[in-house]
């Protein structure tokens, strides 16, 4: 920088001039304490040294006053707007605080007045990356190049800039170049050698994006000595020659990689389509019959290739079919394979599969019992276990096709026989499950954890079906069992170790519990978790150009791009998103949920268990680390969830979780979306919301409900413009006509759908919402006049729910009605027969544990 | 069960996995470290639906500055299977394939792994399963301060000889 450029602040004496170096250089070995003395020396006689300050700051914030050292570079900032150093330390902090976009702001200011500083350009082309500002990153990147063509990574890099932004051809001209100046590679070290080979890989795979197939497939076979990534080699040639259509070293190249794998599906799905096979289609019998032909040869030479017996099952039918199943049931029977029903349930789509493998099963089943073989030609006997078996694979079978009586039947016969076996009470387990019977279903996991206490998978599973049971503190202490010792709690573990499945089920089950600040809290620790892998990215920008992992590394960044379609984030925003409309409908909820008027002893047991955690995380913090020697989590300053429905708007919270999602297809997200729209009186959002739920299912219960809420609210609307309410009351004409008569509208639609009870319940809200509450009475009958054999019990819960705010006399007449339908749901169970039920598994239970310890004596 | 290599996708996939099995689990972005470094090594098994049931998470052993002389070996960081999907070679399975790359791709003499002592049923799986031999025992390995085995199994079998004679 030209001395004239100095601001008059900026100017030191000869002395500090000397300091301030010795200044950064403290800052860079990490020599805080020392740093800030001499920070202090150069301030005392140039108080107002906006560098000085900033480094102050910099270094008073790594030492862990944040807000002290963050206030430091401020001022820094403020006295010398010019120096590239202030904003080059504030950018820093900011991208430490995870302000992405502010850090780039500052960078680029300290760009300005600094701009062929390569360290800070590569800052912010880091920066740039991470948010996906690829015009700016590749000015910087070429730059970089121009600057020091000598270092490979500029290479690279630029490459990947170019391919991000989209400009294919000249990163595949700057991927030439740079390959045209390494000569010798033969006699490269290991290392160099291994990053030209990703480097070649990386350049091949912008040559198939771009669909130049023959390019690729040349530059890949140029190239063949210079890769160490067999595999990715191989596979790219096998599908660049299929692209090209040379079919006979097609198939060749297919063969080569069965041959290192021949457990990859994706192999023989590639192999088949260089004979014109289509394996993802559904396919003509010309073509079932010559890929079988195929598969029957791999098998001779893979006869253990699992791959290859159950693309068979997929492409056989009839009796070519039971042959090959009988086969392939009886080997895995006999082994006790126990995925097998899974690994076969996508067959049960065919009708006639499904029956063939049942009455095969059938088959086993009382030919095991009669003569201990699979069926009466049989030479071999079988042991036992295959009767296990057989009937292990039939409770499953039954389960699938809803004969759930047979499905426990063949299940008890098994227990029977052998009692120590878990995976029969895990059976046992998902049939009740599926039953409904949560209760019970979670007794027979429980044994089946009580025969293994060593595995962890039993031990999870019987934790989930907890929770799921409402006995969320007993899940909570078998999980510990595996957790770490030195964590606080099995949940904190659960929740530092990234476990989506523990916080959503927790959520799940503290919502019905209607505890909605530990709901929220987990939810959010489901939000807190993605968020820390998008943050996991930073560090690799810089990494993997380093390291020339490139191809992975665009994956990851495509894949981070995705992060908020995931399941698991969707579920939980939705399920947030209608908590915090129940807090918003209902204001008593906070106070009932931070001050519960629970029974003594529960409340007392709550306390005792959070004064333990306290007590264990003090301990932890005086000694700065846990005993495992990681550094201790901050403390949990809510470890209730009690500020998160503390919220003064909890609408706006609900608008901000929902706003970035965007998967059209999730119909469930379109009906919160509208519940928080309408509910803000954004009504145009409101009816873009009905008209995505629209394209997806127009007879829609929520459709039907919610368009007639937003039509009356817009009759009374007074806030919108005459433009808006206009536009908007065109757009509701399309899903109720303005001048449709409600009550006909209300009666069409039921009559549309009276087979349906979830859209008999739409119809019984609509009745309320057009007749008023008063006359709710009338919507109870009609769904109390539901068929019961068309229910489920998903629907029958929501009615039951809408009985109960309207008629709650007749609740018990409906919960009758359902239990009759779904006698094992507990759902639909009266109190007494739930505490009957309870007793008895309690009764059973200790007999069974008397039996054992009279055994063991 | 389809048995392929592993992409940044499967990683969640893999660590649910894990912590559904095994009392070692990791984040994600341990996960990402391994798919980042060596993208050969790791390996998944899938289902029908495409639910990870099995995986290994491989690297390459990369402590050869602080250890001169040593040859290039692989490290099998975390292998698991379901329960659920036990009884069909899906372990051997995915070691194999991690195997090959490792020697392919990074010129592996051996690969290593560490088990604790007293898992007699992982002892199990990698001795007589997967064929690996116990070559040291390492004192305090973990964070409890257990022992680890350190365990073998050798791609090259001309260096194995030539280490051994160099142990004798």
């Amino acid at each position: 920088m030209p001395p004239s450029a100095l601001s008059k602040s900026r100017q030191l004496g000869t002395k500090e001039m000397s300091l301030f170096r010795q200044l950064l250089q403290q800052h860079d070995e990490r020599q805080y304490k020392k740093g800030v003395k001499t920070a202090d020396a150069i301030l005392k006689k140039n108080p107002e040294h906006g560098e000085t300050l900033a480094m102050k700051g910099l270094i008073l914030y790594n030492m862990g006053e944040k807000e002290n050292g963050l206030e430091y570079v401020r001022r820094g900032v403020r006295l010398d707007l010019t120096s590239h150093i202030v904003w080059h330390v504030f950018g820093i902090i900011q991208r430490q605080e995870h302000k992405y976009e502010e850090a780039l702001k500052s960078y680029t200011q300290a760009l300005r007045h600094d701009s062929e500083n390569v360290a800070l350009i590569r800052d912010v082309c880091t920066l740039s990356t991470h948010l996906r500002q690829f015009e700016p990153l590749v000015e910087q990147r070429l730059f970089l190049l121009k600057t020091r063509p000598s270092m490979r990574t500029h290479w690279v890099s630029a490459a990947v800039a170019l391919d991000l932004a989209g400009h294919h051809d000249k990163a595949l001209t700057i991927l030439s170049d740079f390959e045209n100046t390494l000569t010798d590679l033969e006699n490269a070290d290991a290392a160099l050698k291994y990053e030209m080979s990703e480097v070649f890989l990386y350049h091949v795979s912008i040559l198939e994006k771009i669909g130049k197939y023959q390019e690729a497939l040349e530059l890949l076979t140029e190239r063949q000595p210079n890769i160490c990534d067999v595999v990715a080699w191989r596979e790219s040639h096998a599908r660049f020659l299929t692209e090209l259509n040379r079919g006979d070293e097609a198939g060749d190249a297919w063969r080569l990689l069965i041959q290192s794998n021949p457990e990859n599906r994706g192999y023989y799905y590639g192999f088949f389509k260089t004979k014109g096979i289509d394996m993802t289609q559904q396919l003509s019998e010309q073509d079932k019959a010559s890929a079988l032909k195929s598969l029957t040869l791999f098998l001779e030479q893979f006869p253990k290739a699992g791959v290859i017996q159950r693309l068979r099952l997929d492409l056989a039918s009839g009796e070519s079919f039971k042959e090959i199943a009988h086969e392939y049931l009886t080997t895995r029977i006999t082994k006790g394979v126990p995925s097998l029903f899974v690994d076969v349930k996508a067959l049960y789509g065919d009708a006639e599969k499904q029956q063939m493998l049942g009455e095969l099963a059938e088959g086993y089943r009382s030919e095991l019992a009669k003569s201990c073989k699979f069926t009466s030609s049989d030479e071999k006997t079988q042991p036992t276990t295959s009767y296990i078996w057989t009937l292990y694979y039939l409770t499953q079978h039954y389960s699938q096709v809803r004969q759930y009586e047979k499905a426990l039947e063949a299940v008890k016969v098994a227990i029977e026989h052998t009692p120590t076996l878990p995976e029969l009470y895990l059976a046992q387990g998902r049939t009740l499950k599926r039953l409904g019977c949560q209760a019970e279903a979670t007794e027979s996991v429980e044994i089946a954890r009580e025969l293994d206490g060593q595995d962890r998978f039993l031990n999870g599973k019987t934790a989930k079906y907890m929770i799921r049971n409402g006995e969320i503190e007993k899940a909570e202490q078998i999980l510990a069992l595996f957790t770490r010792k030195a964590a606080v709690s099995s949940a904190t573990d659960l929740c530092d170790m990234e476990a989506i499945w523990f916080m959503r089920e927790e959520a799940k089950a503290f919502n019905k519990k209607e505890d909605y600040g530990m709901a929220l809290k987990r939810l959010h620790q489901v939000f807190d978790t993605f968020k820390l892998w998008e943050e996991d990215q930073y560090d690799f920008h810089i990494y993997c150009l380093r390291k020339y992992t490139i191809r992975s590394y665009l994956t990851t960044l495509k894949l981070e791009d995705e992060l908020r379609q995931n399941k698991n984030y969707v579920d939980s925003a939705i399920e947030a998103a209608r908590i915090y409309i129940k807090l918003h409908d209902d204001s008593s909820l906070v106070e009932k949920i931070t001050n519960p008027q629970t029974d003594g002893e529960v409340d007392k047991k709550a306390q005792k268990k959070a004064k333990k955690e306290k007590e264990k995380a003090a301990q932890k913090a005086k000694n700065g680390k846990d005993t495992d020697g990681l550094p201790v989590p901050a403390e949990d300053k809510d470890p209730r969830g009690h500020e998160l429905v503390k919220t003064e708007e909890p609408l706006e919270v609900a608008a901000r979780i929902l706003a970035p999602l965007n998967d059209t297809k999730r119909i469930d997200l379109h009906h919160v979306q509208f519940e928080v729209a309408f509910r803000r009186g954004k009504h145009a959002q409101a009816m873009k919301a009905l008209n995505s739920t629209k394209a997806i299912n127009a007879d829609c219960r929520m459709l039907h409900v919610q368009s007639l809420r937003l039509k009356q609210a817009l009759a009374s609307d007074e806030k919108e413009s005459d433009q808006v309410k206009q536009a908007l009351s065109e757009a509701m004409d399309q899903i109720i006509p303005s001048d449709a008569n409600l009550e006909s509208w209300n009666a069409d639609y039921l009559q549309r759908n009276h087979h349906y009870p979830i859209r008999l319940l739409g119809a019984a809200e609509a009745i309320v919402l057009i007749r008023g509450e008063s006359n709710a009475k009338d919507a109870v009958n009609i769904v109390m006049n539901v068929d019961p054999k068309t229910l489920d019990p998903v629907s029958a819960a929501h009615i039951k729910d809408f009985i109960a705010k309207y008629d709650a006399d007749r609740v018990d007449e409906f919960r009758q009605k359902v239990n009759a339908q779904f006698p094992y749901n507990d759902d639909f169970k009266s109190e007494q027969q739930l505490d009957e039920e309870k007793k008895a598994r309690e009764e059973t239970r200790s007999e069974r544990l008397n039996a054992e310890s009279d055994q063991s004596k | 069960m389809n048995i392929r290599p592993a992409t940044p996708y499967d990683l969640t996939g893999m660590q649910n996995t894990n912590l559904m099995n095994l009392p070692e689990n990791y984040q994600i972005k341990y996960y990402l470290y391994h798919a980042l470094t060596w993208p050969q090594l790791s390996y998944v098994a899938e289902d029908h639906k495409g639910r990870i049931v099995g995986y290994i998470l491989g690297k390459m052993n990369d402590d050869m500055d602080s250890k001169p002389g040593q040859l290039p070996n692989g490290h099998v960081t975390s292998i698991s299977v379901l329960r659920s999907y036990r009884r069909l070679g899906l372990a051997q399975k995915l070691m194999t394939q991690s195997q090959i790359a490792m020697r392919d791709t990074y010129n592996a003499a051996y690969v290593s792994l560490h088990v604790r002592k007293t898992n007699r049923a992982a002892i199990g799986l990698y001795r007589d399963t997967l064929g690996f031999e116990v070559w040291e025992v390492e004192r305090g390995y973990y964070a409890d301060k257990e022992d680890a085995l350190g365990m073998r199994l050798w791609l090259d079998q001309d260096a194995k000889a030539r280490e051994e004679a160099k142990k004798a």
